[in-house]
């Protein structure tokens, strides 16, 4: 009676304080918890309990009124995983294509007749398309980020406002089963479309940067080989979904349990076999790619002499390598977070 | 919205005006949450439990109140108290309402004289 009597309260305390921003919440925790104690009769019975509860409102209201009225674009509320996910998406995003600027920039250069290359120019083209790219992909981010969390929180607060029982209260979760911070599930998940759309808009030519060598405005030749190209996308483009779906799992089950690890192991496994079939193909460069880079004597390096497949085969190598471990880091870690999820929770029943 | 509709919203938001000077005025002495919301029923203000929690957290916020923890009962309670700001703001708030009062007084009163 006195366990089942805690539980309520604090059920309700939990709902209230985790809408506030995390600074606030043990303070605001405590004192409520204390308030509502002290308004409980002597004897304290469940019905007195629910009174009591009932009497102090909705808990999104009442977490309403401790935010304060002042609305903003983004709440206190879920300002700080707001902030944690710009942390994750924005430099990720900021250096991925800011490395893609660069090898555009790269290309450029080569373009540029040998006689006239100056280092100011090589400068001016690898650094200038690093950040061009960079901070446009940026501002981007941002955008959307900020659009997603305000859909978010204003069709959350909508749910807030209806009818609410003391017996839908959620649980209060357990501090020893961690969950996945939240946060992190969302960049994920950004990053995913972020990708998507950067390969289906560069490869699909709609952005000025192509995948591609040009001089005086003239097409010059393109880098990869169309059959290359036709295979890379759609893989590339399944990969993300597929990865993007182990994150609405983690999103729906918020902490690792085995449909949530099986869907992990599945979308690594996956995503290796892509790779695997992508890099398998007979042919990654263009023909007019080899003989234009032939044709300017650009040695690209001793040991990625063009002409033959040495290039093509060391830039398999380094991926293969890459995507298997890749692919097993992420399955062992799928294992040992489930592992480590059910044993502290079998640690609690105990 | 009926009449009585529009009366009962229409006092809901005479009293929040002068709530905070309920408040004020009654913290000269620390009181916790549950206590105030006692004294103030107790003076026949009326005020939910709901609005006045999270009213003492903002004023604290504000610098207007102090809080101080007191942990050696058995359960810890969180005490207010009218800080020097929150005295200065109080008097200044009197000053008001005593001025409001009067020409309040003095419309009613030409009022019933017709």
């Amino acid at each position: 009676m006195n366990k089942k009597k805690n539980n309520r309260i604090e059920r309700y305390v939990y709902d209230v304080v985790r809408r506030l921003p995390e600074s606030e919440r043990e303070d605001v925790c405590k004192e409520l918890e204390a308030n509502i104690y002290d308004m409980l009769a002597d004897d304290a019975s469940d019905e007195n309990i629910k009174e009591v509860l009932y009497s102090m409102g909705n808990p999104a209201k009442l977490a309403e009124e401790y935010r304060q009225k002042p609305k903003y674009l983004i709440s206190p509320a879920i300002y700080e995983d707001y902030i944690h996910v710009m942390k994750i998406v924005i430099p990720v995003v900021a250096i991925a294509l800011a490395i893609i600027g660069a090898i555009q920039g790269v290309f450029q250069v080569l373009a540029v007749d040998q006689q006239t290359l100056s280092a100011a120019l090589v400068f001016k083209k690898v650094i200038g398309h690093a950040i061009g790219l960079s901070a446009s992909a940026v501002v981007q981010a941002l955008v959307w980020t900020t659009v997603g969390f305000v859909i978010y929180e204003r069709t959350s607060l909508k749910k807030g406002e209806v009818d609410w029982s003391v017996d839908d209260l959620p649980e209060v979760p357990k501090e020893k089963t961690k969950s996945i911070p939240l946060a992190d599930i969302i960049a994920e998940l950004i990053i995913g479309v972020i990708f998507i759309v950067a390969v289906i808009l560069i490869f699909g030519n709609y952005l000025p940067f192509e995948v591609a060598i040009y001089e005086d405005g003239l097409l010059q030749t393109e880098i990869f080989a169309k059959s290359f190209v036709s295979v890379l996308v759609p893989m590339l483009v399944i990969m993300m979904a597929i990865s993007m779906v182990e994150s609405i799992v983690k999103l729906i089950y918020r902490h690792w349990n085995i449909k949530v690890c099986i869907v992990s192991i599945i979308s690594h496994v996956v995503g290796l076999f892509s790779w695997l079939y992508i890099l398998g193909q007979p042919k990654i460069f263009s023909n007019t790619f080899f003989s234009y880079v032939a044709k300017h004597d650009i040695d690209l390096n001793a040991f990625m002499r063009v002409g033959n497949r040495g290039f093509e085969n060391s830039i398999i190598l380094v991926f293969t390598t890459i995507a298997i471990i890749g692919a097993c880091v992420g399955i062992a870690i799928a294992i040992v977070k489930t592992y480590m999820y059910y044993r502290a929770k079998n640690k609690q029943i105990a | 919205m009926s009449t009585k509709d529009l009366l009962a919203s229409y006092i809901t938001e005479l009293r929040r005006g002068s709530l905070i000077m309920a408040v004020l005025g009654c913290l000269h002495k620390p009181q916790y949450g549950y206590e105030l919301l006692q004294t103030l029923k107790q003076k026949g203000i009326e005020i939910e439990a709901n609005t006045l929690y999270p009213l003492l957290r903002r004023l604290d916020k504000q610098g207007v109140l102090q809080n101080e923890w007191d942990t050696s009962e058995s359960r810890p309670r969180k005490y207010y108290v009218i800080s020097s700001e929150g005295e200065r703001l109080f008097q200044e708030l009197v000053n008001e309402w005593n001025l409001m009062q009067q020409s309040m007084e003095g419309i009613i009163h030409e009022q019933e004289e017709k």
